[in-house]
């Protein structure tokens, strides 16, 4: 493989929690992961909520400071970058949030919301070249020239998304973090979206960290697929090895999980193994931080915390594969 | 005789840009120990239909037409003599007792500054009159049923010490408290993780069967459906596209707007190319005279615009409103 456009060595985020009496509960909403995104690839990260994989993706664009470990971009430490580096680092790294209800200033127009990130890295010389530039990616993403002077609420879910994706291409950037892009859309309008990304890829040859919770979307857009669980990565490997042979015991009862659209598949389902519910992230168990909900958790999982290793070219953490 | 029989529901709303039609003509019937499944997009009035049911619409909402018959009598407000306030007294009877509803949102629904156990007893003691300490028993009963561990020391905590999936099972516990005929689930299981989603949905098929109780499932998740329903209705503008079993949905739907709709969801099952369904709903404020689909369907006619179509009935259990199926049947 060639270099990877973006590699994530041990990266650690950890948040302090209010305690009084220097007692400080920490969460360890990013738990030691390491994994790494090449040219034109998409890596699909999954996981259910609270096992921090929104938190990572905030982490590499630096909204959250890393606690420990490094961040790699085109090769270059970007871990403790500030000012004008910074700012540098972010022209090529855009990302797409969930909710496309709150994250579109209500007062601007769609216009001045994409012409903004090029304005604060001076890119075009005027604001008509600009402008020109906004009404190009508007087409891109399937909107009209002439809605440069509307306002977000006069667009529907799927059009806002539309808007929040051409404001991340504004400065063509070679990265790009999509937070659950597609869970507060309609089903009709998510497969809209996800096409458009995958277009957008084909053309212009992106990298995506594509985080969601539905793994059936993540499996349709990505190359390589990770479970993140309660911190840790637990799994990585090709998307349809991974879906078709999981390996992990947490992916397993993931996929078993979610419900297929077709009642002769569902029928013939076994009921999932799992029990529980996810622990606090404030009480990590020891050991495997699966083993309290794991059918096949043992008493070495208690007492060591397994780590990412090469099993069937893939990578999985866990004492069942030696 | 239906355990629900509605024909012709129509519900309004006033609002200042105009009247929103929410919900028009929708006719369906729901039989006894039977998981319905009702499908649609935000805005296609699922939710507004069974808040019609339950006589539970926003103060600005009012059902106009149509008819609801629930275990063979009328519960539709303009059918009372007394007006509102007969309606009123009547539902308060039925509601939570005969019929009772779980919602999407776990935590909106309990209320966070009393404990499980006030929350639990409440529908005991105003519909089945039982004690205190009857009631208090039932309630330990029902917390088991729901695979809550230890419902003792359960019953006094509050709200914000349980896990979305337990609030979600808590929810459940109250909605089965007077063994209801009828529990309207809407999207219950949205809110929750998926390995937690699938313990829900086996719980509700669970308790369903046990209890003999008929559920109608409101969902926009078709992969919920195919896991648990019997029979199907897909809705879109307010209308009633497609209905069936679920193996006629899945595996011979008609409506384009069904197809369009299993053409888009990911079965990653099959690596099929997903094919988006253009454009987006219809603006119930105006809603268009023929059918609601018109603008996005690929095999629109000119008449699809003018009229909205009839009903084909293609099996017993199977109907469908589409022109295409109409053309076929005055061909044959």
């Amino acid at each position: 493989m060639s270099e990877p456009i973006l590699q994530v060595e041990h990266l650690k985020t950890y948040f302090a929690t209010g305690g009084r009496f220097g007692k400080h509960p920490v969460v360890k909403a990013v738990n030691d992961v390491s994994f790494s995104i090449g040219h034109h690839e998409t890596l699909g990260l999954v996981g259910e909520s609270g096992c921090g994989k929104s938190t990572l993706g905030r982490t590499i664009v630096k909204i959250n400071q890393p606690t420990g470990g490094k961040i790699y971009f085109e090769g270059k430490d970007i871990t403790s970058l500030k000012g004008k580096e910074l700012k540098d680092f972010r022209r090529d790294v855009q990302m797409i949030f969930q909710d496309p209800y709150a994250s579109l200033n209500s007062r601007m127009t769609v216009g001045e919301i994409i012409r903004e990130p090029m304005e604060i890295h001076g890119l075009y010389g005027s604001t008509k070249e600009r402008d020109e530039k906004v009404c190009q990616l508007l087409e891109t993403v399937g909107l009209k020239p002439d809605h440069i002077r509307r306002y977000p609420h006069e667009f529907s879910g799927g059009q806002r998304q539309r808007i929040c994706i051409s404001r991340a291409l504004a400065l063509n950037p070679k990265f790009i973090i999509c937070d659950e892009p597609i869970s507060a859309l309609d089903v009709s309008i998510q497969a809209q979206i996800i096409n458009l990304l995958q277009k957008i890829q084909e053309d212009t040859g992106i990298s995506y960290l594509f985080i969601a919770h539905d793994l059936g979307a993540v499996k349709h857009i990505s190359h390589r697929i990770g479970v993140m669980y309660l911190g840790s990565l637990v799994e990585l490997g090709d998307s349809d090895e991974l879906y078709h042979n999981p390996k992990h015991p947490y992916t397993q009862a993931l996929l078993q999980s979610i419900p297929i659209p077709d009642p002769k598949v569902e029928r013939a389902k076994k009921p999932v193994e799992i029990s529980g519910e996810l622990p606090s992230p404030l009480n990590l168990p020891s050991g495997c931080a699966f083993r309290t909900r794991c059918p096949h958790a043992c008493e070495r999982c208690a007492k060591e915390t397994p780590q990412l290793r090469d099993v069937d070219g893939r990578q999985v953490a866990c004492f069942l594969y030696k | 005789m239906s355990l629900l029989e509605v024909n012709h529901l129509t519900t309004q709303f006033t609002t200042e840009q105009g009247q929103v039609q929410a919900v028009r003509d929708v006719s369906f019937s729901l039989e006894k120990g039977e998981i319905l499944g009702i499908v649609g997009e935000s805005g296609s009035g699922k939710s507004q239909a069974m808040y019609s049911v339950m006589g539970l619409l926003a103060s600005n909402g009012r059902v106009t037409e149509g008819s609801i018959r629930f275990n063979g009598t009328e519960i539709a407000p303009q059918h009372f003599a007394g007006g509102m306030k007969e309606y009123e007294a009547h539902m308060r009877k039925i509601r939570g007792n005969e019929i009772s509803m779980i919602f999407q949102d776990p935590m909106s629904f309990l209320n966070p500054v009393l404990n499980i156990e006030t929350q639990l007893v409440e529908p005991l003691l105003n519909h089945q009159h039982l004690s205190r300490q009857e009631a208090r028993q039932k309630a330990i009963e029902l917390l088991t049923k729901v695979g809550i561990p230890s419902p003792e020391a359960r019953l006094k905590q509050y709200p914000h010490e349980f896990s979305g999936g337990m609030r979600q099972r808590i929810i459940i516990a109250i909605a089965l408290a007077c063994n209801p005929k009828l529990i309207i689930a809407d999207e219950p299981t949205t809110a929750l993780d998926v390995t937690i989603q699938a313990k829900i949905l086996q719980l509700i098929k669970s308790l369903q069967e046990q209890m003999d109780s008929s559920v109608i499932l409101i969902t926009h998740d078709l992969g919920v459906v195919a896991n648990i329903c019997h029979r199907v209705i897909i809705l879109y503008g307010g209308k009633i596209m497609e209905s069936g079993t679920i193996d006629e949905i899945f595996y011979d739907p008609r409506h384009p707007y069904t197809i369009g709709l299993l053409g888009c969801v990911n079965n990653p099952e099959k690596d099929q190319e997903l094919h988006p369904i253009p454009g987006s709903p219809p603006d119930l404020l105006q809603p268009p005279a023929g059918c609601p689909f018109v603008d996005r369907c690929e095999k629109a006619m000119k008449i699809c615009k003018r009229m909205p179509p009839p009903v084909s009935t293609l099996s017993p259990t199977h109907s469908c409103s589409c022109w295409l199926e109409a053309k076929k049947e005055v061909l044959k």
